[in-house]
């Protein structure tokens, strides 16, 4: 084990340390307090994840076993509990699992509606109406209960809706151009939504969740434009503006993911443009090594002057 | 004046104080940074090294020596003249040029390989204070443990015994927050090493759940548990949940009951369990509590991320076009919506 109790002491007598805050931290060198805070969070977040996981197993193998109204009921009855449960526990002493019920209850509503869409055809072709349909009252959720997690799904809600459906690196490389729209589209309507909720919510607590979820909207669009031949130019145009707006955000507001974002998306979107236009193999190879190597000089240098700006 | 500059006992100490509380504590020289910055710059390191590499091969250079020099020699200069120490560039640097150094070496096929592995991530780990590159040789270690004997039950013993043996080191009072941090990812890692080393050895035979492996983890998990509630350390706890969570995927299979519903049973347990220690610990204002305490922000991206990527996505099998009318409607990918848990998959 570890302990700094003697360096902490030592600062509560030179008056570095408030006697109550040096107490504190002395009681958990020593142990008097272990706080498993994070850990049972952890566990209860896990806990959601499995019930989540085998609902949707348990409905993908019964759908023609126990008939759509008896799983559509089930899963709608569990998740009313859930929002109940969380009603019922807002107005008293919160505990440490009403944040997941809460999220248990959302991922379980998203499940029904996807299910009895499926089943039902209420939308008809109009069939991912029913994300918009998720994505208001998950919204609706988060600002009730104050749930950043709820949040998160409101905006993947909205995504899918808009027609991003995948969320993974290659999704970048498969998807059509056009996708670059809707992921530019998405990003602009987070933004304006983070705009709205700044003005009428100053003490709001989700302004960096549309931050990171507009930013890397927005660049993932820019990128799969660079990608495809006949946009490559422009994708790599909007890249490198989104770049500078993201390092620009970043000395304004000290958040250093936002100057990651800007070295990382924009040596992609310059290595394309560069690689494609060089093309000779060992010249590439040349320049990816000296690019690679100005951007960690770069990042480094800016995330030391936000530092020491932040000082 | 030391051989191989590092930073000392003391300013380790006040690194780890600074991250405690920052006022008042004057920062040592050296640099380092937090771990996501780490990722990225261990990534654009690859990358760089990668190209190096490339090109090297492109004039049929001596790519493994050339490449080797450069980033130890790299390494070695960020460190003693730039002070750079957790930064993610000189610890990438080092642990891929002692790799390339291995790649200068001519190759037998022997088990034997995977040792030279383990000993340059334990060097780097000596060199750089890594407990990752140290933690990475142990399970290398153990990784050579199942391919040299092929014993599901001797690996999961050694395994186990590794992990007991680094959670009662960590009832020593340590100097270095480094060391600390080393038996601690120890505790952490070796039962699901142990673990994942048996799965990969029965996958390639007849997969049959083992009761020997699930008793090791088991009786490891009591142990941790029980070490970890005496002396109150979370490390311990959380080692202990973990491998008590491994015997019961291990013992799954001899339940007869569905997939799901070993999902949906597990996942309420786990609610409960923590349910239940909340409220017990409620009112505690010593020993153990639930104080809430600061969650990081890679915490709650780690939930997030869990949340968006638990939540599947595809379309119904008869969907038709709809949704936002936007121009590229005929595109390939559009009509497969998806996304927050709502897919057609359910």
């Amino acid at each position: 084990m570890l302990s700094l109790e003697p360096e902490l002491v030592r600062l509560r007598d030179d008056g570095l340390i408030e006697a109550g805050t040096a107490a504190q931290l002395i009681a958990t060198e020593r142990r008097d307090t272990v706080s498993v805070y994070p850990d049972l969070r952890l566990l209860s977040w896990l806990g959601v994840m499995l019930v989540s996981t085998g609902i949707g197993v348990f409905i993908s193998k019964h759908l023609d076993d126990l008939g759509p109204f008896a799983i559509a009921a089930a899963i709608g009855l569990a998740a009313a509990a859930c929002y109940a449960w969380s009603f019922w526990k807002r107005s008293r002493e919160a505990a440490l699992v009403d944040d997941y019920v809460l999220l248990l209850g959302a991922l379980l509503l998203s499940a029904d509606t996807g299910y009895v869409e499926h089943q039902f055809h209420l939308l008809g072709g109009s069939w991912p109406q029913h994300f918009l349909f998720l994505a208001v009252v998950h919204g609706a959720t988060a600002y009730y209960f104050r749930s950043r997690l709820v949040l998160s799904l409101s905006i993947a809600s909205l995504a899918a809706w808009l027609g991003i459906e995948q969320r993974n690196i290659a999704a970048i490389f498969d998807a059509p151009a056009a996708t670059a729209l809707r992921a530019f589209a998405c990003a602009a309507i987070v933004f304006g939504w983070r705009l709205i909720d700044r003005r009428l919510r100053p003490q709001t607590i989700f302004s960096s969740l549309f931050d990171n979820a507009a930013a890397n909207l927005a660049f993932w669009g820019a990128l799969t434009l660079a990608v495809h031949d006949p946009t490559r130019w422009l994708g790599c145009a909007i890249a490198i503006v989104l770049a500078v707006a993201s390092a620009m955000h970043a000395r304004r507001s000290g958040e250093a993911v936002f100057m990651i974002y800007a070295w990382v998306y924009g040596t992609i979107a310059v290595d394309i443009a560069v690689c494609t236009a060089i093309s000779e193999e060992t010249l590439i190879l040349l320049y990816l090594l000296i690019s690679t190597i100005g951007a960690i000089a770069g990042l480094f240098v800016s995330h030391l002057r936000l530092r020491k700006a932040a000082v | 004046m030391s051989w191989f500059p590092a930073p000392s006992v003391a300013e380790e100490r006040t690194d780890a104080l600074r991250r405690l509380h920052e006022k008042g504590v004057t920062a040592t020289p050296w640099r380092s940074n937090g771990l996501l910055l780490r990722l990225v710059f261990s990534v654009l390191t690859i990358v760089a090294l990668f190209a190096l590499f490339g090109f090297l091969a492109v004039f049929s250079l001596p790519k493994f020596w050339f490449t080797a020099a450069a980033a130890l020699g790299t390494a070695e200069w960020l460190i003693r003249k730039q002070h750079f120490f957790k930064t993610g560039v000189e610890s990438t640097l080092f642990i891929c040029g002692m790799f390339a150094l291995i790649g200068t070496l001519p190759s037998s096929g022997s088990v034997e390989a995977i040792l030279v592995f383990a000993l340059a991530a334990a060097l780097s780990g000596w060199r750089l204070r890594d407990a990752l590159f140290g933690v990475c040789a142990v399970m290398l270690v153990i990784v050579y443990v199942a391919v040299k004997w092929n014993s599901v039950s001797m690996t999961m013993i050694v395994a186990a015994l590794c992990a007991v043996a680094a959670g009662v080191a960590l009832r020593r009072a340590w100097q270095r927050p480094s060391t600390n941090v080393l038996f601690a990812g120890l505790v952490l890692a070796l039962p699901v090493t142990g673990y994942l080393a048996t799965i990969a050895m029965r996958i390639f035979h007849t997969y049959a759940s083992s009761t020997i492996v699930a008793v090791i983890l088991a009786a490891t998990s009591l142990a941790m548990l029980a070490m970890g509630y005496v002396w109150r350390d979370r490390v311990l706890l959380v080692s202990g949940t973990i491998a008590m969570l491994l015997a019961v995927v291990e013992v799954q299979e001899r339940v007869g009951l569905a997939a799901e519903a070993k999902f949906i049973g597990l996942g309420l347990l786990l609610i409960a369990v923590a349910a239940s220690f909340s409220r017990a610990l409620r009112d505690a204002v010593h020993g153990f509590v639930i104080k809430p305490v600061r969650v990081s922000v890679y915490d709650e991206a780690m939930q997030i991320g869990g949340i968006l990527h638990v939540a599947p996505h595809a379309a119904p099998a008869s969907a038709h076009a709809g949704g936002p009318q936007l121009a590229d409607s005929a595109g390939a990918t559009d009509k497969s919506f998806g996304g927050a848990g709502a897919g057609a998959d359910y």
